[in-house]
């Protein structure tokens, strides 16, 4: 026979300790996060009034290196690129600055976030702090979201959460790739057919996610520049799929909204860390391009 | 009934047509074993024995083997395979289920145990859940008794069985899944791979296998606890072993028990000569490498641990006799712990990879220490947190041998709902929890 009575004793010891180390825990890793100088850390704990915004995955990252910017632009800059953040979530961002900063003059969208699926999921610890990154955790993936609110210290089980202790005492808005692709490797390169999937027409789910932050822009008076950053050579030459996909986003978007397709501007393979992403070097190439290009006049699509 | 009910329906949920597989092994096991007890000369046990360990292993064959055999075959005479080949999913467990019907014709034959008349209890015994998909390979001298009796609910069993599952559940979903973040992408795309990249991903690979089965191993002894039950440990802090004979003393018990038992020593071990011995070693560590899988990768795994068992007897013996052997033991210890554990992950890239050649390419990426860049490691994030879980699952298992861990947690309540607490939020907090399966189920 179970004798009930320790058994039930253990056990109302075991989750009163759990959830009181829980909350505990929880409460000291928020302040962390509060104290980290990571982008969305920033985005939520501090005022940043930013000339120029950018938002994007990890080729937002590595395309448009803010401190680069500021020098070139004489404009200060803020990236909230990510790797794996999706439109919801930079449209959730978005929304979320300018209800607590100035809204900016400009704002840069790395439309290739498209591709990316990741909703929230590495960002959980941010639902404490917006309501709509709350919602969008909710309704992207329950499952997790239950978790969070039962078990509180595992809104911070990301790698995100430990970039945001990397970041405790540091920018990272200096943060960018300074690998260099292997030559060899870059010029035998074929595209996978995972890859080649990421560039059918993208579902209306996230058609709509674009649609919502660029009206959003459009009613705050933001001009938003929709941008596809470089590849390395030969890569969209190689995607069945890339005029379609570029005209289905161009559709949705309207004419008022011109995409800026710079994905094959960039030759030289040295500029590149890998096949779709740019490095230090070619972050710098990039921007001459875009200067050039006249990308930053402030009048209106 | 219960358990086997149970038993059944959790085989069921992978796939339902595999039970009748099973159901096929228990009435060999089964009725070979009733065979064997109504003959009463020792030549004539030799019939029903031999039937059921060959009915066994064709089973086993070719489910598991027919391919492999074929493909190599057809490959040596340079044909094509196309056509000879079956199209069949390896049964899950099936490996140790085979083990366990084979332990039991053979302990039976040598009359270590007696016959099992209950249908009921052979087939609990050989389906029990806690351990038919990926062991431990629970012998029959050990669990058929405690199935005679109705096992005696007790809270400190549940409690310390809770522990140990808490404790697997930490191994496989916060070291072993954290490491393979590391480890996975290195042997999936091993050309593009720097050499410190490597290096790092083989050592996290050595203990991601160990904390992912060691994390299974322990669920598994954890629930049959809980039920009442008892499982003989698994593992037993392996890369602390200073030579390779230690290890298989400490990693999957079960299975370098079974081969010792049920292969070497009946194969003659160390007792024909050092040729013999010699010969016996590396056959039983070669088809201990083929139980894992049917891929000349398993093939060179085992073989290269044969081939260590061996030197290290040669170098042994040697050092025992010359001016070395009044050192005493202890003072080789470190350099032999670190040298067996190098060893040891050497034989792990074939392990782990996909054929021999990528194993190949990646170990002579490994031998190129010039150029090793930590700033080219990619992940490091990853790497970093793996290392801070290496560093403590070390330190931990350090400790224990001086702690008796289990006997303080039983001894004091508060302390256990400390650790357990502790157990809980780690897995929360550090937890991986993607769709990984464990890695021996594939066995």
């Amino acid at each position: 026979m179970l004798r009930h009575g320790k058994a039930i004793l253990f056990l109302v010891g075991l989750t009163t300790t759990f959830l009181v180390a829980d909350r505990s825990i929880s409460i000291i890793l928020n302040q962390v996060v509060r104290k980290s100088e990571f982008r969305f850390s920033k985005l939520y704990h501090s005022h940043l009034n930013a000339d120029i915004l950018v938002l994007g995955n990890s080729r937002g990252v590595n395309g448009f290196f803010a401190p680069s910017m500021e020098t070139e632009l004489g404009q200060s800059v803020f990236n909230f690129s990510l790797n794996g953040l999706d439109i919801d979530l930079l449209g959730n961002a978005l929304k979320d600055y300018c209800e607590q900063n100035t809204v900016p003059k400009m704002v840069i969208l790395e439309i290739t976030s498209l591709h990316s699926d990741n909703a929230i999921g590495g960002l959980r610890f941010l639902m404490s702090d917006s309501p709509r990154m709350d919602k969008l955790l909710k309704e992207t993936n329950y499952r997790d979201w239950v978790l969070c609110n039962t078990c509180t210290v595992y809104q911070y089980n990301t790698e995100l959460f430990l970039r945001v202790i990397y970041f405790l005492s540091k920018s990272d808005q200096s943060w960018i790739n300074d690998g260099v692709v292997d030559p060899e490797v870059a010029r035998n390169w074929k595209v996978s057919r995972k890859e080649e999937d990421l560039w059918k027409v993208p579902a209306d789910k996230k058609l709509k996610g674009l649609l919502d932050l660029v009206h959003f822009a459009d009613q705050k008076k933001i001009p938003i520049k929709l941008v596809i950053g470089p590849y390395i050579k030969g890569y969209t030459e190689q995607l069945e799929n890339y005029q379609q996909w570029k005209t289905a986003v161009q559709e949705a978007v309207g004419n008022d909204h011109q995409i800026y397709d710079f994905s094959n501007s960039i030759e030289n393979e040295l500029n590149f860390a890998d096949m779709v992403h740019l490095n230090r070097s070619g972050s710098v190439e990039f921007l001459q391009q875009l200067k050039g290009a006249g990308f930053f006049a402030r009048s209106p699509d | 009934m219960v358990n086997l009910v149970a038993s059944y329906i959790f085989y069921a949920w992978w796939d339902w047509r595999f039970l009748i597989l099973v159901a096929l092994l228990t009435s060999i096991g089964f009725c070979a074993g009733l065979w064997m007890e109504s003959l009463l000369e020792s030549k004539q046990r030799k019939l029903p024995l031999w039937l059921g360990i060959v009915g066994c292993l064709l089973i086993l064959g070719v489910f598991k083997y027919y391919n492999f055999f074929i493909e190599s075959f057809c490959q040596l005479l340079g044909q094509s395979s196309e056509n000879l080949t079956i199209t069949v999913v390896l049964p899950i467990g099936i490996s140790f289920y085979t083990f366990q019907t084979i332990s039991y014709l053979v302990d039976l034959n040598r009359k270590q145990i007696p016959v099992e008349r209950s249908l009921l209890r052979y087939a609990t015994f050989l389906a029990f859940f806690p351990h038919v998909v990926a062991g431990p390979i629970v012998r029959a001298a050990d669990f058929l008794p405690q199935l005679h009796s109705d096992p005696a609910l007790d809270w400190n069993r549940v409690r310390s069985g809770f522990r140990l599952i808490v404790l697997g559940l930490v191994l496989k979903c916060v070291i072993a899944d954290s490491l393979a973040t590391v480890v996975d992408p290195c042997f999936a795309r091993p050309t593009l791979q720097k050499p410190a990249s490597v290096t790092i991903a083989v050592v996290y690979y050595a203990f991601q296998i160990y904390c992912d089965f060691s994390g299974y191993s322990l669920i598994a002894i954890g629930l049959a606890r809980v039920l009442g039950y008892t499982f003989l440990d698994n593992f037993n802090r392996p890369y602390f072993s200073s030579s390779f004979s230690e290890f298989w003393g400490r990693w999957h018990i079960s299975l370098s028990s079974w081969l010792r038992d049920y292969l070497y020593i009946p194969l003659g071990g160390n007792r024909n000569g050092t040729l013999q011995t010699y010969r016996n070693l590396f056959l039983t560590m070669l088809l201990g490498g083929l139980w894992h899988g049917a891929s000349w990768t398993f093939v060179v795994w085992g073989a290269l641990h044969g081939v260590y068992l061996i030197v290290q007897r040669i170098t042994t013996s040697r050092i025992v006799r010359s001016s070395l052997g009044t050192v005493p033991r202890s003072a080789f210890r470190p350099a032999s712990m670190l040298c067996t554990f190098m060893l040891t992950c050497v034989a792990w890239v074939f392990f782990r990879s996909s054929s021999v050649d990528v194993a190949l390419q990646l170990l002579s990426k490994m031998t190129m220490i010039s150029s090793y860049s930590l700033s080219e490691v990619g992940g490091k994030f990853y790497v970093v947190k793996g290392a801070m879980l290496v560093t403590f699952l070390v330190f931990f298992e350090a400790i224990s041998f001086r702690v008796d861990f289990e006997k303080l947690l039983n001894a004091s309540p508060v302390l256990d709902i400390v650790v357990f607490s502790t157990g809980l939020i780690a897995l929360a907090l550090l937890g991986t929890f993607e769709n990984s399966s464990f890695i021996y189920f594939q066995f």
